[in-house]
């Protein structure tokens, strides 16, 4: 099983319901593919830097998975049929699927968020 | 070769900042990070300017490109204002 990242973007007008409802129907979509979901990550709603259908905001969601190659088509082909998705994108995270360390290096990136990261030591 | 010296200017030497801190991840999920390597107008900056080595330029623009197209980062601000 291969390890993949999916972000997607919804509508911003969706209600409350049919916001969880798309959760759902992905994170099932998933399931039923014989995948793993590793984390789920809501980013909220966030401005966009510009423009989609009209939109300038939109909910950002964060799939963490796993599963064989096929999945990410499946999940890619649904998220294209379905309009309340305005963009979606997967990469590939890790060729084999490990139990225990995916969901570890899914959490580390939040853990250790702010750094600090200033940009002031360059002149 | 004197006038060469007196020329050049005093500079500073440029140096990677992905190199020197390893705590700085190039992700198109962090356009923070990224933006500081843009131009106001949304250009990717050249490594000439910023010192960026060639494997993390490299991965920079990928990830920039990424995060345009899903709305973190402006592909331009000239349709905006």
């Amino acid at each position: 099983m291969r390890v993949y990242e999916t972000l997607y973007l919804l509508r911003p007008d969706l209600s409350e319901e049919e916001y969880a409802k798309v959760l759902e129907k992905f994170k099932g979509l998933i399931q039923r593919q014989n995948g793993v979901l590793i984390k789920e990550d809501l980013w909220g709603k966030r401005d966009l830097a510009y423009p989609v259908q009209k939109f300038m905001q939109g909910y950002y969601v964060l799939l963490h998975y796993a599963g064989e190659p096929g999945i990410s088509f499946e999940l890619e082909r649904e998220m294209r049929l379905d309009e309340r998705v305005m963009k979606y994108h997967t990469i590939k995270l890790q060729d084999r699927y490990i139990p225990g360390e995916a969901e570890e290096k899914a959490q580390e990136p939040e853990q250790k968020e702010e750094p600090e990261t200033t940009p002031s030591e360059e002149e | 070769m004197e006038e060469l010296k007196i020329k050049r200017p005093y500079a500073r030497r440029k140096f990677c900042r992905f190199c020197a801190d390893k705590s700085l991840v190039i992700d198109y999920k962090r356009p923070e990070i990224l933006r500081q390597f843009t131009t106001e107008r949304g250009k990717i900056m050249p490594r000439r300017i910023t010192g960026t080595c060639a494997k993390h330029q490299r991965q920079l623009a990928n990830q920039v490109k990424i995060a345009r197209i899903m709305a973190l980062m402006p592909f331009t601000t000239a349709v905006l204002k």
